[in-house]
């Protein structure tokens, strides 16, 4: 039997705001616990929310970014239920009228076209604190740094027809976000969450099959992965003529494999009403027009300008601009010196290796553009040689130095010393007479293996051109 | 009429959604207030409001917006609250997810 | 210097004239206090070396030549508001020893203006309630008959010593019913005219913060203090985008004040008597007077409980016991939460809450809640129809004389009493109880009611209607 996998994406971003949606607790990252608190965020007796400016215009924008038709009038309900992480007792969001709805974005299917997928909502709600347990069983403890945190929650029709689809909505979805300046979107971090919702049925059925629920992915291969799993999984079931249950499963990276969520899943009656505290938020048809065209400049646009302002390949533009930050660090450098295919293909290259190695972005690593620039000017200068400053860089990125201090501390000087390279070259000729005899009776090619035989002598450092000018000089004399 | 019977289930179904513990001749003597609260309100059920949109809120302000300034807080005073709070964090009964 | 006939106001001038200084008072003030809460139970808690402290300020800013608004008046606190000073109980035996990392806005602009906070007064537990008879320390006696409950500790307060100012709460009429039933003068103001950051509302669109007085330029000052645009509450921009309703209260004859007969036929004939009265007084007086029909009230009375209802199980789920609060000892999750909301809620406000949560669940829902909004939108229609024919309205206040201490009220009987101020509080209106007679030697209130942000007239209108009330016996 032949089975179409149907998969629906619920992702959670935290939109990049200076304090939280309801108070003015700093929304960032602390590793101490229960810092970033308040009475507000911490639902004390008599404390009232205060709706934030900028999350309002952060979910406005992303609506925007995603083609959604924005609610003129949208409004906040509580969803009433009682856990650890939710001090109020409610959670803020907005059930009954989100801010966005009947959004899309495009990705390319698995066979290379491009296919729309439906974003059924957008809309805005307050994060939870976190959950730890700790390691004897006999306790668990919270911490509310992130209660309060402001979050948009966008919601996919199940238009994706496979884990391969995820993964490019993902990367597509985390793609608009951050060029829309709304949020980091680093899964890593926590910024950017996803649960997937996937079932089967049979080729050609319209029906939709038992669905089941899967939470706790961490980044984007585990969604790929887990959904794969669960594609088998269900696969097996449905073969041996058994139904699905429809249920929450946690994916399990250690293991690679899903866990069902102990406890019934219960249908929580949430009882959702309207928040009576909260004013609505009203715009006006000119406010959202004003927001649609003031939209940051999105990748696609941003490559198109690469290829016509900068002159660059399109292949080069659409690696350059797959991540925001990547291309701002990318442009910051084109700020300080011009030779933008340099800049283009070390980014591309050495950059991007050891930030992947690194499993980091271009924003998290101390080695800055104008680090790099610095790099691309040391070899204009012949002050160190091209193949020596992939060395320099990798090792700058991984010690935090700049590329200075470690040519500096580690005699990385390129040697461009006429009589320092004259004595090493007299040396290597010495030492390989055939060769010698061998260019001079025409092999010319042999120069490549004295050229090297120099600049191993030299542990690397020799100018490559000089040595090879030097020698033919000493070889015709 | 509703019967005393659903009314007891409902007020189980509630009683569990919000959590406070509740003795068994509470329990009956609430259901019993419960099933008098419901009779009490049905001229509430009555009034004709075909037509009318319902109230969202008593104020009707709209837009009531705060600048997005972090301004830290003395954290002390609120851990000092609770019950159980030890090394940075509030301490709960074991939760299993 | 005698308290007995000073009014707030007079005190702050005298104060702010160092004729008296503001430790001296605060000192008799709390000397009474004391003596009064022995008989008549109306502190949780006093509050001797603070309120001294703040005298001793206040006494010291005059000294500088600085002129307070509220200089050395002194002010009880009912305790659903947050104060750090003392322990805020919420009426909660969980809440005993909670410390407030905060002031409620109101009691802090209080404090700014040079007011002594006295002491945090009696309260139904969770405010839920318009008789203390819900309290975990025993409901509060009403001066003018021991054996009765005085309805709100802050109104026996202040009659029995005229110069103190209550902060109260009102949310279906525990202010102004408890001002009528003590003698004194009730205000809950406009929605959005005083911030209720830090008032623990059970109900969030109906609960107000609000002010009980001797006086009704006690009301108008101190109304002054506590008002404005708060960024805490959201409904408080409304001071911003509201005019005042004002009227040349020199000229009453250009006032009409309006008066529902169908409510009126109903009352028992005390009531009726003094109802009659108070409309003579208000002719004598000068204003017009406009009989008419208000509908609804019975079927506002009860949406207004759905809604409070449904939002009080809310509201109060916050209190679990991992922040603040009692825990109980548990060892699960659920148990905790069972166990430590059982500690912190009484009997009324057990059975709102589960009574809130039955309406707001599935099948309930549409049939009790979106009705309530629906009636809701009704009943403010049908008072903005009213309030063209009239500029102010004239109301009945309570629906029973206090009942005995310790008499076990029905609680539906006590959900009843509610039927005249309830139906306001869903209207959104500004409302004053003044002291309109006595019946059976007890006082008597009936309410001023005006539309939004009129409350300095309807302050202004209460002075000129109201018979001036005689001390208690029994209290001196």
């Amino acid at each position: 039997m032949d089975y179409e996998v149907v998969i629906g994406l619920e992702v959670h971003v935290e939109l990049h705001t200076e304090s939280k949606l309801f108070c003015s607790c700093p929304n960032h990252f602390t590793a101490e616990p229960n810092i970033n608190i308040c009475p507000v965020c911490l639902g004390f007796p008599g404390a009232l929310p205060q709706m934030n400016r900028e999350a309002v215009s952060k979910a406005l924008i992303a609506s925007l970014a995603l083609n959604c038709e924005v609610a003129l009038f949208s409004y906040f309900d509580r969803k009433n239920y009682f856990y650890p992480d939710m001090p109020k007792g409610y959670q803020i969001s907005q059930y009954y009228v989100p801010i966005g709805s009947k959004g899309y974005l495009e990705i390319e299917d698995d066979g290379g076209h491009l296919k729309k997928v439906l974003i059924g909502r957008v809309h805005m709600e307050e994060d939870a604190g976190k959950l730890v347990h700790a390691v004897s069983g006999e306790y668990s403890m919270v911490d509310y740094n992130r209660a309060g945190v402001p979050l948009v929650e966008i919601v996919t029709d199940p238009d994706l027809r496979s884990p391969g689809e995820a993964c490019r909505y993902l990367e597509q979805l985390k793609s608009i976000l951050q060029y829309a300046m709304v949020s980091d979107c680093k899964m890593e971090e926590g910024s950017l969450r996803c649960d997937a919702n996937i079932s089967l049925r049979p080729l050609g059925s319209k029906s939709l099959g038992s669905k089941t629920e899967l939470k706790n992915m961490n980044s984007f291969r585990a969604v790929e992965r887990s959904l794969e799993h669960e594609i088998k999984r269900q696969k097996d079931i449905l073969n041996c003529g058994k139904k699905v249950e429809s249920q929450t499963l946690r994916w399990d990276e250690e293991s690679q494999a899903t866990i069902a969520m102990r406890g019934k899943l219960q249908a929580h009656d949430y009882r959702c009403f309207t928040d009576p505290e909260l004013a609505p938020v009203e715009l006006s048809s000119a406010e959202v027009e004003k927001a649609r065209k003031n939209l940051p400049e999105m990748a696609e646009a941003r490559a198109a300008r690469f290829v016509s302002r900068l002159g660059l390949p399109e292949y080069d533009a659409r690696v350059l601009t797959a991540s925001r930050v990547m291309a701002d660090y990318f442009e910051s450098c084109l700020e300080f010196y011009n030779n933008t295919k340099a800049v283009s293909n070390w980014v591309m290259g050495e950059f991007a290796a050891q930030l992947n190695n690194a499993g980091i972005e271009a924003d998290q690593c101390t080695f800055g553009p104008e680090h790099l620039v610095e790099l691309l000017k040391m070899i204009d200068e012949k002050i160190i040689s091209g193949k020596i400053a992939k060395d320099v860089l990798a090792k700058a990125f991984q010690t935090g130095r700049t590329p200075r201090q470690v040519v500096e501390e580690e005699g990385l000087l390129q040697i461009s010393n006429h009589s320092e390279l004259e004595a090493i070259i007299g040396k290597v000729i010495k030492e390989n007479p055939a060769s010698v005899e061998n260019y001079r009776g025409g092999k010319t090619k042999v120069i490549g293996f004295l050229v090297g035989q120099v600049m191993k002598e030299t542990g690397g450092k020799a100018n490559p051109q000089l040595v090879n000018e030097l020698l033919l000089e000493k070889l015709v004399e | 009429m509703i019967s005393i019977k659903k009314i007891e289930e409902d007020m189980d179904k509630a009683i569990d959604v919000i959590k406070i513990e509740i003795t068994p001749d509470e329990k009956k003597q609430l259901a019993v207030n419960l099933k008098e609260y419901l009779q009490w309100l049905e001229p509430l059920l009555n009034v004709d409001t075909s037509g009318l949109v319902e109230m969202i809120n008593s104020h009707g302000a709209v837009n009531v917006l705060r600048d997005d300034k972090a301004q830290g807080g003395d954290r002390h005073l609120l851990q000092q609250a609770a019950s159980d709070f030890d090394e940075g964090f509030y301490q709960v009964p074991p939760v299993i997810e | 210097m005698e308290t007995e006939r000073m009014t707030a106001c007079r005190i702050a001038e005298a104060v702010n004239r160092a004729e008296v200084s503001a430790y001296r008072l605060v000192e008799k003030i709390l000397d009474r206090c004391n003596h009064l809460n022995a008989n008549l139970n109306l502190f949780v808690s006093i509050a001797g070396s603070e309120a001294l402290e703040q005298a001793n300020k206040v006494d010291g800013m005059v000294k500088n030549g600085r002129s307070l608004p509220l200089a050395g008046v002194p002010v009880v606190v009912k305790d659903d508001f947050c104060y750090s000073a003392k322990p805020t109980t919420y009426g909660s035996p969980a809440f005993k020893n909670f410390s407030s990392p905060f002031n409620a806005a109101a009691v802090d602009k209080l404090l700014d203006a040079g007011a002594v906070i006295i002491g945090k007064t009696n309260l139904d537990g969770m405010s839920m309630g318009s008789t203390t008879a819900f309290s975990p320390n025993g409901p509060t006696r009403n001066p003018w008959d021991v054996n009765l409950v005085a309805g709100s500790a802050g109104a026996a307060a202040v009659v029995s010593e005229p110069g103190l100012i209550a902060l109260e709460s009102d949310s279906g009429g525990a202010l102004r019913q408890g001002a009528s039933h003590c003698g004194v003068l009730g205000l809950r103001p406009s929605i959005g005219r005083v911030s209720r950051y830090g008032l623990n509302v059970f109900s969030s669109s109906f609960g107000q913060a609000g002010i009980i007085a001797s006086a009704a330029t006690d009301l108008s000052v101190v109304l002054k203090v506590i008002s404005g645009f708060d960024y805490r509450d959201a409904s408080t921009a409304l001071c911003n985008s509201t005019a005042d309703q004002v009227a040349d209260i020199t000229k009453p004859e250009q006032i009409t004040i309006g008066w529902p007969e169908n409510l009126i036929d109903n009352l028992d004939s005390d009531q009726h008597n003094i109802f009659g009265q108070a409309l003579e007084n208000i002719q004598v007086k000068g204003f017009k007077l406009a009989k008419l029909s208000i509908s609804y009230f019975p079927e506002a009375l009860r949406a207004y409980h759905v809604i409070a209802c449904a939002e009080a199980s809310s509201n109060l789920s916050r209190y679990d016991g991992v922040r603040f609060g009692q825990a109980a000892l548990a060892e699960n999750l659920e148990e905790l939460y069972f166990k430590s909301r059982r500690l912190t809620f009484g009997p009324e406000a057990r059975r709102r809450s589960i009574f809130g949560t039955f309406l707001l669940s599935k099948g309930n829902f549409d049939l009790y809640y979106r009705q309530a909004l629906k009636v809701w939108k009704l009943v403010r229609q049908e008072f903005s129809a009213v309030l063209d024919q009239c500029d102010l309205l004239l109301l009945p206040v309570v629906k029973n004389l206090p009942y005995p201490v310790a008499e076990q009220v029905d609680f539906l009987e006590l959900y009843e009493g509610d039927l005249f101020c309830a139906p306001v509080s869903l209207a959104g209106l500004p409302a004053v109880s003044i002291p309109a007679g006595k019946a059976d030697h007890l006082p008597l209130g009936l309410q001023l009611v005006g539309p939004p942000f009129s409350d300095e007239l309807l302050i202004e209108a209460a002075s000129r209607i109201m018979t001036n009330m005689t001390m208690p016996p029994g209290v001196s």
